[in-house]
């Protein structure tokens, strides 16, 4: 048996000239949350959508469960459950009729369905909501239907395509908790976001550009392989023009990366150097020399929002 | 499409109406005995624009029983006595058999058959003026038509009803069905669909039964106010009218599912089942008799499913006959069901373009 859960050789999809997912190579381990991050447009949810088999790939194949999706799709949607990105349940159905109804597609006999319903419900919290037609559910209740509705047949495999996407703070959190507990029971789960923070919580993660994988590995080696330095933060009440042109002029700096606007006129810019400590210094005494008042200056720990805007840039 | 759609209309209706009634098929049985009067009668008929007689048979009952089978649209019985009568005592009568089920058509041949009368009755009349010295006093002779129709009169509504009941069958499943599965494309449920380990074959059957019984309850009620209010009447088994709108309603379904995998939204697929909607009321025998099409577009109708459930539900409501009568619309039914079944399913493919 093969360690990966889902492994993507050489996954292609065009769209006449437009080539949505290149090559993609992407290998998820049994057991683990794996996160696929990348701008809207970069292929995720073609990509996620030919693993799942409702999608044709142009070339190439993915191995679910060490089933080929290509030859075998129908084999392979029994073991996967799926939560696509836009609510795609019966929206004139009720909660418990779209849930009895697919339950009954994946052939669970009538006494599991009740049971397995009640159970989701409750987990997802929807159990008030059980006689309201779904398109009468807020856009959050969706979700944890759509949610539940994925965990039906209890799969080995669950694939979540943005299932936090516009949805509040507090719910995102309640979602995370529960792929998190589905994991510690053994579940796989491969989940599209394109909020970052939310990648800390992935075991691995893998990154997509343009339709190619531009990198691959666990949050922090993600963070370590971006840099070779250390981060700067440096707020300073001028322009960002004015700023720009000073610190382009400086050798111990070795890459900017971004400049933003701070209220109410000032600007803030993060920047990489060989070492903070000794860097630092010499770089405020510099912009002191050139009167330039600066408000803040400090390392900062490098967040995965950095290091994917860096890896972006690197990649396209 | 919507630019084309109307000059594609004109164009089939100009088709369709354009020209008159002319070639219908009959047998001529004629009996007559001695002196070939009869013959005359018969060389009318053959010349005809209007008529095509495509047999003679021997006796009366021979003639009718081709005219209730549905095989030719009349049929012309010259009597044993039709010479001896008409030298005797000038005036015979020809026999004209016609099918009450389709007035227009028994109108029309029996028009023919009175104008040929006629002109015989004329031309007889010269005839014996010149052979029989004594004939100065120019008696005419009078020759007479009798029209025998089966199935009785019929009303109006007996001749459309099949017809509006096809129309209405065929729009409702046809449209609902293709609107049903494109709007699971607009709103994405599909993808749900597709992603799920059902069967597609399950998948449209579940389609296939809900509309049926949509259409059954159509069905019912087009007899309710058919019967109710104008009177329709059914001579044969209701049972009967149920079994082919069934066979009927299931291949709308399959048309309207062919409609869903070339539409993308549901304007489309409304627009792609007016197009094959048109034909249907035009080709079918619905309006105007199939046998008027002219000669080289005379096979259109055969294409279209609505002309052998209308020629069916005609043997049955109108005729009172039974299943074993109109084997062969039940039989093309079937075959047209059986086609856009397996079509469907074929082109029903489960996956996202």
């Amino acid at each position: 048996m093969t360690k990966y859960a889902i492994e993507c050789r050489n996954l292609t999809k065009t769209f006449g000239a437009f080539t949505a997912v290149d090559n993609l190579n992407l290998r998820v381990r049994k057991g683990e949350i794996f996160g696929f991050i990348g701008p809207n447009g970069a292929g995720k949810t073609t990509a996620i959508r030919m693993i799942c088999g409702v999608l044709s790939p142009s070339t190439g194949t993915a191995i679910i469960d060490g089933i080929d999706v290509v030859k075998n799709p129908e084999e392979v949607k029994q073991r996967i459950g799926y939560m696509a990105q836009n609510f795609i349940l019966y929206g004139d159905l009720t909660t418990h009729e779209n849930l009895d109804f697919y339950g009954t597609i994946y052939g669970l006999s009538q006494s599991q369905r009740k049971q397995r319903i009640k159970q989701l419900l409750e987990l997802v919290k929807l159990q008030d909501f059980e006689n309201y037609l779904a398109n009468e559910l807020s856009g959050g209740m969706r979700n944890r239907l759509s949610l539940a509705n994925a965990l039906l047949h209890e799969p080995k495999i669950l694939i979540l395509d943005e299932p936090t996407a516009g949805i509040d703070p507090p719910l995102r959190r309640t979602f995370w908790q529960f792929f998190r507990e589905l994991n510690a029971k053994g579940t796989t789960i491969l989940v599209t976001t394109h909020y970052l923070d939310e990648a800390k919580h992935c075991d691995r993660l893998g990154l997509i550009s343009n339709g190619n994988l531009i990198a691959e590995g666990s949050p922090t080696e993600i963070v370590r392989k971006v840099y070779n330095g250390d981060l700067v933060q440096v707020t300073v009440r001028e322009s960002e023009q004015g700023l720009r042109n000073i610190l382009v002029d400086i050798d111990e700096i070795k890459e900017i990366l971004f400049f933003r606007d701070i209220e109410p006129r000032g600007c803030q810019t993060h920047f990489v150097v060989e070492n903070a400590d000794s860097d630092l210094p010499k770089i405020q005494k510099l912009l002191y020399g050139k009167k330039i008042d600066v408000l803040t200056a400090g390392k900062v720990s490098i967040s995965m929002e950095d290091a994917f805007i860096k890896l972006m840039a690197e990649g396209s | 499409m919507i630019i084309i759609q109307p000059a594609m209309m004109m164009i089939l209706f100009g088709i369709a109406f354009g020209g008159e009634i002319t070639h219908l098929p009959i047998v001529i049985s004629n009996a007559d005995s001695d002196n070939n009067l009869g013959w005359y009668v018969t060389q009318k008929f053959e010349e005809s624009e209007v008529t095509d007689v495509v047999e003679y048979v021997n006796g009366f009952e021979n003639a009718r029983s081709l005219v209730e089978k549905g095989r030719v649209k009349g049929a012309i019985h010259i009597p044993s006595t039709f010479s001896e009568t008409l030298q005797e005592s000038k005036a015979a009568n020809i026999i004209v058999i016609v099918d009450g089920s389709l007035p227009q058509i028994a109108q029309i041949i029996t028009a023919e058959a009175e104008r040929i009368s006629a002109e015989l009755s004329e031309e007889f009349s010269k005839k014996f003026a010149v052979t029989t010295s004594i004939a100065v006093t120019s008696e005419s002779v009078r020759i007479s038509t009798f029209k025998i129709q089966l199935y009785g009169t019929t009303k109006n509504i007996d001749a459309f009803a099949p017809g509006v009941m096809g129309l209405v069958v065929q729009m409702i499943t046809t449209i609902f069905t293709a609107v049903s599965l494109v709007r699971e494309k607009e709103s994405g449920s599909i993808e749900m669909i597709i992603v799920s380990p059902i069967h597609k074959a399950d998948f449209i059957v579940g389609k296939f039964v809900t509309y049926m019984l949509v259409a059954l309850a159509v069905i019912c009620n087009v007899l309710i106010v058919g019967i109710g209010f104008f009177g329709l009447s059914i001579r044969g088994s209701i049972l009967d009218v149920f079994l082919i709108s069934i066979l009927f309603a299931i291949v709308c379904l399959g048309l309207g599912m062919l409609v869903s995998t070339i539409s993308k939204n549901q304007l489309q697929a409304v627009q792609a089942t007016i197009i094959f909607f048109l034909p249907s009321i035009l080709f079918s025998g619905f309006f105007f008799p199939i046998e008027a099409f002219p000669r080289n577009i005379s096979w259109i109708p055969y294409l279209v499913p609505l002309t052998y459930y209308i020629n069916g539900c005609r043997g049955i409501m109108t005729k009172g006959k039974s299943l074993g009568y109109i084997y062969s619309d039940l039989l093309a039914l079937a075959l047209f069901a059986v086609l856009t079944l397996i079509l469907s399913i074929q082109r029903f493919v489960k996956k996202l373009e």
